[in-house]
C-alpha cells in the first residue's frame, strides 16, 4: 500500500505538531528501562507517538545503540605470512626464481646427472663418457690429415666415434699404442702430470681409467652430427697441430688404418659381430655417445684458446656423460645418443667417478655388462698403467715413468694394443701374436689364437673372457681366459 | 488498630529505611536532607497524592544513585569520587556511542560534565544538573538521556546556524522551489484518515510514526515498544489493512461510494510523487494536444 503509507506520512507528521510538554530525562529513562507504571506508560508512548524529537532522543539513549560501538573502520585484514607466498606478485617472483633455479641444476647438471637410456630401445646402453680409446684418438687426428686411400665413409664414420672427455685426456697416457701418436702422448703426459700432481693431493681420488671402447658398426651415418664433432675433432686436432714440433712423427695411425679393410658400408665393423657377451647372454645392443658440445670439452678448449699448455688443476672437468650430451648439445635426453646395430657389443669404458658407480648400479642405464668389473676400470693411485708406444709395451706406476713391459718385443716385434684386468695384461701384435701375463707383467706367455691374421689391433680384456680383432677384420673371442679360440663372424660375413 | 503503627510512625520509619538503603550517609548526606530530596521527587511526580502513596512510590527509586547524584551535586568529594569511578569513563563511552566520533563524543561528555559539575552559581551555590536527577530509572540511563537530549539540542543549533557555504554545498541554494500548499485532492480523504490514526492506540501510532517519519528498523521499534521485531511487522501490516478499511469506511460514510474511494487513495499517490498526467501533458505534441482537445 505504498498510496497510503505517503498518506500515513502527511497525516503523522502534521498530527506531531500538538505534542505538548516533553518528559524529562527521568521518565525517559525510566520509560526506556521499562520501569514506569502502565498508565504513565501509555502518556509516553502517546506523547512519542507525536513527538519525533523524544523519539530521537529516546532512540539515541537506546542501552544497544549508545553502548554499541564506534563505526569500525574498515582496515586490511592481515594477511598470514605463508599465505604471502601465493601472492599473484609474490608467487610470480618465487616461480621466476624457481625456474632460474631450475635453469641453473640445468646447466650445472652435465657434470652430475647419471646416463640416461635411449628412449627409443629398452635394451639399448648408454655409454657414459666414453674414455678415449686409442684408435678414436688416432681417427681424430685422421680427420684433418685423411689417408689418401682410405675410403671417405671410413673418415666420416671415425668424424662419428665418440670424442674425448677430460678422462679420454687421460686415455691418451695409457692407451697410446702407435708410434705415430707419439705427439699426442707427449701432450697427454702433461695431463698425466696435472694428474698426477692432483693424485697427490688427494690420494683418494678414483681416476677413470682409459678403456678402448669397441668401435660399432653403424648402419648409417644419418645419425651422426658431423659438424659437432669436426669442431670438437678439430680443436684437438689444433692442440696436437699446435704442438707438432714436439711430438714424434706418428706411423701407427697410417698403419693401423690402412690394414682395415675399406668395404664400404661396413667400413666400421670393428667387433660389430662379437656377441656382446658370450657368456652372460646379456644385452647387446650399446649406444655410442657422442663427443660432448664445445663448452664442455673442459681444459682442451681452454688450451687452444690461450695457445699454451700451461694447465691447472681447476681447468679439469669431469667426464661427460650420454645422457648428458644428448641432453645438453640437442636440447633433449638421448637425443644424440643413438642405438647401434643389434648383437653389438656393448662396452662402457669410463665411468667418471666411483662414488657414481653404485648410482648407475641402481639406475638401470646401463647393463649389467656394462657395469660388470671388465668395462669399469678405475686407476686408483699408484696402480700400474700400460700403454703401447712406438710398437712398444710400456707400463707405469705413477704414469711419469714409463719402462719397456716386454723386452723381448725388441726383436721385431710390435704391440698394436693391449688390454688388462687387475693383473691380467694382454697385449697383441702384429702377426696375431697375443701375449698374456697373469702377474702384472712379470711372466708372460704366448696366445695362439686359432688361426688368426693380421696384426692385433684392438683387445677386450675381462677376467675370462677376451676378445681380439685384427687387422684383417677376424675377431676372436675366448671364455677360458685365452685357452680356447672361436672366431666370431663380422658383419660382412652376414 | 493498635496492633499496626500509626501512618506518621510508618511513614517515618520509610524514610529511615530508605535512607539507609540509599547509602546517603557514605557520601556525607544527612537524614533530613535525604528527606528533602524524596519530597522533591514525590512532589513533582504525585503532587497530589498522599504521604504513603509518596513513600511507596519513593521506595521504588534508585535511592543509591539518587543519594550519590545529591551528594555529588551537594559537593561532596567522596561523592565526586565514586562517581567519577563510576560513570567517567562510561559517559564517553556513552558519548561516542551517540557521535560515532571520537572528538565529538569527548567535546559532548566534557561539556556535560561542566554542567553536572555545576558551573553556573546562583545565589552562592552551584547549580549542579545532578540536582534534576529523580532516580526513577538509573544514574547511567539517565546520563545517557541526557547526553541524547544534549546531542539532539546541539544537533538542532547547528542546524539553524549551518553557513550559506554549507547550504550551497548541500544545494539547498540550487534546490528546486518547494511546491506550494496543495491540498488533497479529495478533502475528504484526509478527514477520513485523521479518524482513522485518531482510533488508533498510541503505541500503534508510535510504530507508525517510528517506521514511516523516523525510518526505525523493525528491531528498533521492537526495543523501544519491548517487543520482538516479527511482533512490530506483524502489527505494522495489521495497521495498514485496518486503517486502509477504516478509510475506506469512511470514504462511504462521507457519500463516496467503494469504486470513487478507490480512486481517492490511488490519487494520492499520483499527488504525492510526482503530477505524472501533467507532465505527460506538457511532453505531448501540440496537435495531439490539438487532437485530444478538440476531442
Amino acid at each position: 500500500m505504498p498510496e497510503l503509507s505517503n498518506l500515513l506520512r502527511e497525516r503523522l507528521g502534521a498530527a506531531e505538531s500538538g505534542a505538548g510538554v516533553h518528559p524529562d530525562a527521568d521518565t525517559l529513562t525510566a520509560f526506556n528501562e521499562k520501569l514506569l507504571p502502565a498508565n504513565e506508560r501509555q502518556k509516553i508512548v502517546g506523547h512519542l507517538a507525536k513527538c519525533v524529537e523524544c523519539r530521537e532522543v529516546l532512540a539515541l539513549s537506546d542501552p544497544h545503540v549508545a553502548d554499541s560501538p564506534m563505526q569500525p573502520v574498515i582496515k586490511p585484514v592481515a594477511v598470514p605470512a605463508w599465505r604471502r607466498f601465493f601472492a599473484p606478485a609474490l608467487g610470480l617472483g618465487a616461480s621466476v626464481a624457481a625456474m632460474a633455479v631450475i635453469a641453473l641444476v640445468m646447466l650445472q647438471s652435465p657434470h652430475k646427472q647419471g646416463p640416461v637410456s635411449s628412449p627409443g630401445n629398452q635394451e639399448a646402453k648408454v655409454i657414459p663418457s666414453v674414455p678415449k680409446p686409442l684408435a678414436d684418438q688416432e681417427r681424430g687426428a685422421e680427420v684433418n690429415q685423411p689417408l689418401p686411400d682410405q675410403p671417405a665413409a671410413i673418415q666420416s664414420s671415425h668424424v662419428a666415434e665418440p670424442a674425448p672427455s677430460m678422462s679420454n685426456v687421460n686415455a691418451n697416457n695409457v692407451n697410446a699404442d702407435d708410434r705415430g701418436r707419439s705427439e699426442s702422448l707427449k701432450a697427454a703426459s702433461n695431463v698425466s702430470e696435472l694428474k698426477a700432481n692432483k693424485d697427490s693431493a688427494t690420494k683418494k681420488k678414483i681416476v677413470p681409467v682409459a678403456e678402448p671402447v669397441l668401435t660399432a658398426s653403424l648402419p648409417g651415418r644419418d645419425f651422426v652430427n658431423n659438424n659437432l664433432f669436426a669442431v670438437q675433432t678439430s680443436n684437438v686436432v689444433s692442440v696436437v697441430e699446435q704442438d707438432k714440433k714436439d711430438f714424434p712423427a706418428h706411423s701407427q695411425t697410417a698403419a693401423a688404418a690402412a690394414a682395415f679393410p675399406a668395404n664400404g658400408a661396413d667400413k666400421l665393423t670393428m667387433f660389430s659381430d662379437i656377441p656382446a657377451n658370450v657368456a652372460a647372454g646379456k644385452s647387446d645392443t650399446g649406444i655410442l655417445t657422442p663427443i660432448p658440445p664445445a663448452d664442455h670439452a673442459g681444459f682442451i678448449t681452454k688450451w687452444v684458446q690461450a695457445g699454451t699448455r700451461t694447465l691447472r688443476k681447476g681447468t679439469l672437468s669431469p667426464s661427460i656423460r650420454a645422457g648428458t650430451l644428448g641432453s645438453s648439445a640437442l636440447g633433449g635426453p638421448g637425443m644424440f645418443a643413438f642405438d647401434l646395430q643389434r648383437r653389438q657389443p656393448a662396452e662402457v669404458s669410463a665411468t667418471p667417478e666411483k662414488a657414481e658407480a653404485g648410482g648407475l648400479e641402481k639406475s638401470g642405464a646401463l647393463s649389467r655388462r656394462a657395469l660388470s668389473s671388465s668395462t669399469l676400470r678405475f686407476q686408483e693411485s699408484g696402480a700400474v698403467q700400460w700403454k703401447v708406444a712406438g710398437g712398444k709395451l710400456l707400463k707405469s706406476n705413477d704414469q711419469l715413468q714409463w719402462v719397456d713391459a716386454y723386452p723381448a718385443a725388441s726383436g721385431g716385434l710390435e704391440f698394436f694394443s693391449v688390454a688388462w684386468h687387475g693383473s691380467d695384461v694382454w697385449a697383441g701384435g702384429g702377426r696375431a701374436l697375443l701375449v698374456h701375463s697373469r702377474d702384472g707383467g712379470l711372466t708372460w706367455e704366448d696366445i695362439k689364437i686359432g688361426d688368426a691374421t693380421g696384426s692385433i689391433v684392438s683387445i677386450v680384456a675381462g677376467s675370462l673372457n677376451v676378445q681380439v680383432r685384427t687387422a684383417d677384420n677376424q675377431v676372436w673371442s675366448s671364455a677360458d681366459a685365452g685357452k680356447t679360440w672361436v672366431q666370431q663372424p663380422t658383419g660382412t660375413d652376414r | 488498630m493498635s496492633a499496626g503503627p500509626r501512618p506518621e510512625e510508618t511513614g517515618a520509619l520509610s524514610v529511615r529505611m530508605l535512607f539507609e538503603k540509599s547509602g546517603g550517609e557514605r557520601y556525607g548526606l544527612t537524614l533530613q536532607a535525604f528527606e528533602l530530596i524524596l519530597d522533591q521527587v514525590a512532589m513533582k511526580y504525585l503532587p497530589a497524592a498522599e504521604p504513603r502513596q509518596r513513600l511507596e512510590f519513593c521506595r521504588d527509586l534508585k535511592l543509591e544513585e539518587l543519594a550519590l547524584a545529591r551528594a555529588c551535586a551537594a559537593g561532596h568529594d567522596a561523592a565526586w569520587q565514586s562517581f567519577l569511578t563510576r560513570y567517567r569513563e562510561k559517559l564517553y563511552d556513552i558519548a561516542r556511542g551517540i557521535t560515532k566520533e571520537d572528538s565529538s563524543a569527548r567535546d559532548l561528555a566534557d561539556s556535560l560534565y561542566a554542567d553536572l559539575y555545576g558551573t553556573v552559581e546562583r545565589d552562592g551555590k552551584r547549580l549542579s544538573r545532578l540536582n534534576f536527577y529523580m532516580g526513577r530509572g538509573s544514574l547511567e540511563g539517565w546520563l545517557r538521556t541526557v547526553l541524547a537530549q544534549e546531542f539532539v539540542n546541539r544537533y538542532r543549533k547547528q542546524k539553524r546556524l549551518v553557513s550559506l557555504e554549507e547550504q550551497a554545498e548541500d544545494g539547498v541554494q540550487f534546490s528546486a522551489a518547494a511546491p506550494g500548499p496543495t491540498s488533497p485532492l479529495d478533502s475528504r480523504l484526509g478527514s477520513a484518515l485523521d479518524e482513522a490514526l485518531g482510533q488508533l492506540s498510541g503505541e500503534d501510532r508510535l510504530v507508525l510514526a517510528s517506521y514511516y517519519l523516523d525510518n526505525r528498523t523493525l528491531t528498533e521499534i521492537g526495543r523501544i515498544v519491548g517487543v520482538h521485531e516479527s511482533t512490530i511487522s506483524r502489527r505494522l501490516e495489521k495497521l495498514l489493512k485496518g486503517l486502509r478499511k477504516q478509510i475506506m469506511a469512511g470514504l462511504v460514510a462521507r457519500g463516496m461510494n467503494r469504486g470513487q474511494a478507490e480512486e481517492a487513495l490511488e490519487a494520492d499517490v499520483r499527488y504525492l510523487q510526482v503530477d505524472v498526467s501533467k507532465k505527460l501533458q506538457e511532453n505531448r505534441p501540440a496537435a495531439f494536444q490539438q487532437d485530444k482537445g478538440s476531442g
